[in-house]
């Protein structure tokens, strides 16, 4: 591979809603975006609810085909959705949703949705497959649990179970779409350690979107700043944050709660007629 | 500060007393030495038959202080302000111990005292505000309706107020946002509404459970900011349901961490964030991803996760997870005074030195 591993350009997704009886409106969810993402990186997405980042991750994962532009993975175009070329992709590109619970079949023991996982891809076939599926629960921390069914285990024991998963199909890309934002604070560092440790292992390439910019901060070597479909600041993480170019993103980092009740104060005496 | 202490002090003092934080509470507390506490919960036990969920829980907030309730989830929060709303549903109940809201128990109160209480002395606000508010009527109307049932006033009259507190709490275009549904209002509008609603008697005591979680930061930060006003502004004791410290550090005066059922740290927002006492206050600072903390770095995490209830380990509940566990941990340590405003249960509180 010569290029990047991701490659967006021009790409926007344009959703039609009435239109029958009511006048039909266009929402650009996404809209003329550009991007780049190569093996081994992470860019994290941040911006407000609505701003078009769980789309922007769906057509960077392929999951959904764009209506402008193009998506390329691997310097070639997404296959259309459903064909063997895009089954056979599949593998290599994985996405982590903010609900393990949604993401899992509650009616069967964790190793076995992940060997039906490795299955469908015809990944290690026979015997090789429980070794494996083992292998990646002991990886992720869950060693010894993974006949536990679903409801057997905590959010976060959850989520590594997901992980887990995505890791036995052996991919070079995953899209975490807010994939620790319903964690507790102490759940979250615990797999945001992990994922930059299966990130140095496997050199994982990420698009890590969240709402939470402190995380984003925390994962990410370069960020991008979405409002309204578009791309208003990309750079450095911490460029990025700490000389902020465009007014969103001053905004979004100025609205973060303080890091004590000193800095609080602090900030207050800086900044008196921001109140 | 040790007023609370004092008054509590001897045989029953057991439990977490939330001490006055804040230049509001510090004031009043040096004009009157002992104001009646707004909400006072001594010795609270919430479970079923077969489990208790909130162990021998101790609160109190004084007039204009905030109390921020924090732990991770599982740990009791919610059951904890339910309780003090009288809102516990079968099969969970409370077992043991007293609520009080400005000296009158409520406890032994009929539901329909109760409800008279809520609504007009204490609301809540829940985290997610489009499932607390009815989706078949008007927004107006049902923070009209919550006037007319406290208030007695007029139906025209409740109206016009209703429109007049969406406009404090910062709702454009008031009058034609009044029309709207739910469901036609973004999440932090519905949470404006759900404000409003709670402010709209003027309550001693608001309880927020989680009320900014699901909010965009910059809608979080507008709407603390605003709580925080009208707070100022009418003088209402605040018990505020929070798992981001970040939070904490903007709202609190006084905090209070709960862990499997139990409080295990009090103190003031300063005490707490200087010089946290307890292992698992401790873990919960240091594994916060402030925004401006150098990248790149592990974090460090609290390993392992809270215990079910009917699996709680007998003595420290946090033994399981705590660095510094040893023999003496097998003993339920009881919350005692630790620095100038701090109370904690651990039998080795205190960072080594
Ligand atoms: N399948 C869809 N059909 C119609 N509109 C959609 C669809 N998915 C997203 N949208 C709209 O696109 C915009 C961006 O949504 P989304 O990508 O989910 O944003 P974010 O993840 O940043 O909250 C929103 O206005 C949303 O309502
Ligand atoms: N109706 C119920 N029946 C049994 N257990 C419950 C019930 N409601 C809550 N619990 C349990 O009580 C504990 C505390 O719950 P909660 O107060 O909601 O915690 P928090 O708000 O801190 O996340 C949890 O372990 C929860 O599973
Ligand atoms: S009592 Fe022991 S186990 Fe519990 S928090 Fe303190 S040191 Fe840790
Ligand atoms: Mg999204
Ligand atoms: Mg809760």
């Amino acid at each position: 591979m010569t290029g990047p591993l991701l490659r967006m350009d021009g790409v926007g997704r344009h959703y039609r809603s009435g239109g029958w009886l009511s006048r039909a409106t266009v929402t650009k969810a996404v809209d003329g975006v550009d991007l780049t993402l190569a093996a081994g990186e992470t860019l994290g997405i941040v911006g407000e609810s609505g701003s078009g980042k769980s789309t922007l991750g769906r057509l960077a994962a392929g999951i959904e085909m764009p209506s402008a532009g193009t998506v390329a993975f691997d310097d070639a175009p997404y296959a259309p959705i459903d064909s063997a070329a895009w089954r056979r992709q599949r593998r290599r590109v994985q996405v982590i949703f903010q609900n393990p619970s949604q993401a899992v079949d509650p009616r069967l023991p964790i190793v076995t949705q992940i060997c039906g996982a490795m299955a469908a891809h015809r990944i290690d076939p026979g015997a090789g497959r429980a070794g494996r599926a083992e292998a990646m629960l002991e990886r992720v921390g869950l060693g010894g649990l993974g006949s536990r069914y679903p409801h057997q285990l905590s959010g976060g024991q959850l989520q590594r179970a997901v992980i887990a998963r995505a890791l036995a199909l052996g991919p070079e890309f995953i899209v975490c779409d807010e994939a620790v934002s319903a964690l507790d604070v102490s759940v979250q560092a615990q797999i945001l350690n992990l994922l930059q440790d299966l990130q140095a292992e496997f050199g994982l390439a990420f698009l890590f979107i969240s709402h939470d910019l402190g995380v984003v901060r925390h994962v990410s070597h370069r960020i991008a700043v979405m409002q309204r479909g578009r791309l208003v600041e990309d750079g450095p993480a911490h460029a990025v944050f700490d000389r902020p170019q465009h007014p969103y993103t001053q905004q979004l980092i100025a609205a973060l709660p303080a890091a004590s009740p000193a800095a609080r104060r602090a900030r207050a005496t800086a900044r008196p007629a921001a109140a | 500060m040790s007023l609370s202490v004092t008054e509590n002090g001897g045989a029953g003092a057991t439990g977490a007393v939330a001490h006055l934080g804040g230049a509001t509470a510090a004031l009043a507390a040096q004009r009157n030495p002992a104001p009646q506490p707004v909400l006072e919960i001594e010795g609270l036990t919430v479970g079923t038959d077969r489990v208790d969920l909130v162990l021998d829980v101790s609160l109190r907030v004084a007039p204009g202080e905030t109390l921020c309730l924090v732990g991770e989830s599982g740990c009791g929060k919610s059951l904890t302000c339910l309780a003090a709303m009288g809102l516990l549903a079968a099969p969970v109940r409370r077992k043991a111990g007293s609520v009080r809201l400005s000296g009158v128990e409520l406890s032994g109160l009929g539901e329909r005292r109760l409800r008279q209480v809520r609504g007009r002395d204490m609301a809540m606000i829940f985290q997610d505000p489009v499932a607390s508010l009815n989706p078949v009527q008007r927004v107006g109307q049902q923070v009209a309706e919550a006037l007319r049932v406290h208030e007695a006033l007029s139906q025209k009259a409740a109206s016009r107020r209703a429109v007049e507190l969406f406009d404090k709490v910062g709702i454009a275009e008031p009058a034609r946002r009044a029309d709207a549904y739910p469901h036609e209002l973004s999440g932090g509008m519905c949470q404006r509404v759900m404000i409003a609603m709670a402010l709209a008697c003027r309550p001693r005591l608001i309880v927020a459970d989680e009320a900014t979680t699901a909010l965009d930061v910059t809608t979080q930060a507008q709407i603390l900011r605003l709580m925080k006003a009208l707070q100022e502004e009418i003088g209402t004791a605040m018990v505020f349901v929070t798992h981001d410290l970040g939070v904490v550090a903007e709202i609190a005066d006084s905090v209070a961490v709960m862990y499997s059922g139990r409080i295990v740290e009090t103190g003031s927002v300063d005490g707490v964030f200087d010089a946290p006492a307890h292992p698992y206050t401790q873990g919960l600072m240091d594994c916060r991803l402030h925004a401006l903390a150098a990248a790149g770095g592990r974090l460090a995490a609290i390993s392992g996760s809270v215990p079910r209830p009917a699996e709680r380990p007998s003595g420290c509940a946090f033994r399981t997870r705590c660095p510094k566990a040893s023999l003496p941990c097998e003993r339920l340590p009881m919350l005692a005074p630790f620095g100038a405003s701090q109370r904690v249960a651990c039998h080795f509180p205190g960072r080594a030195t």
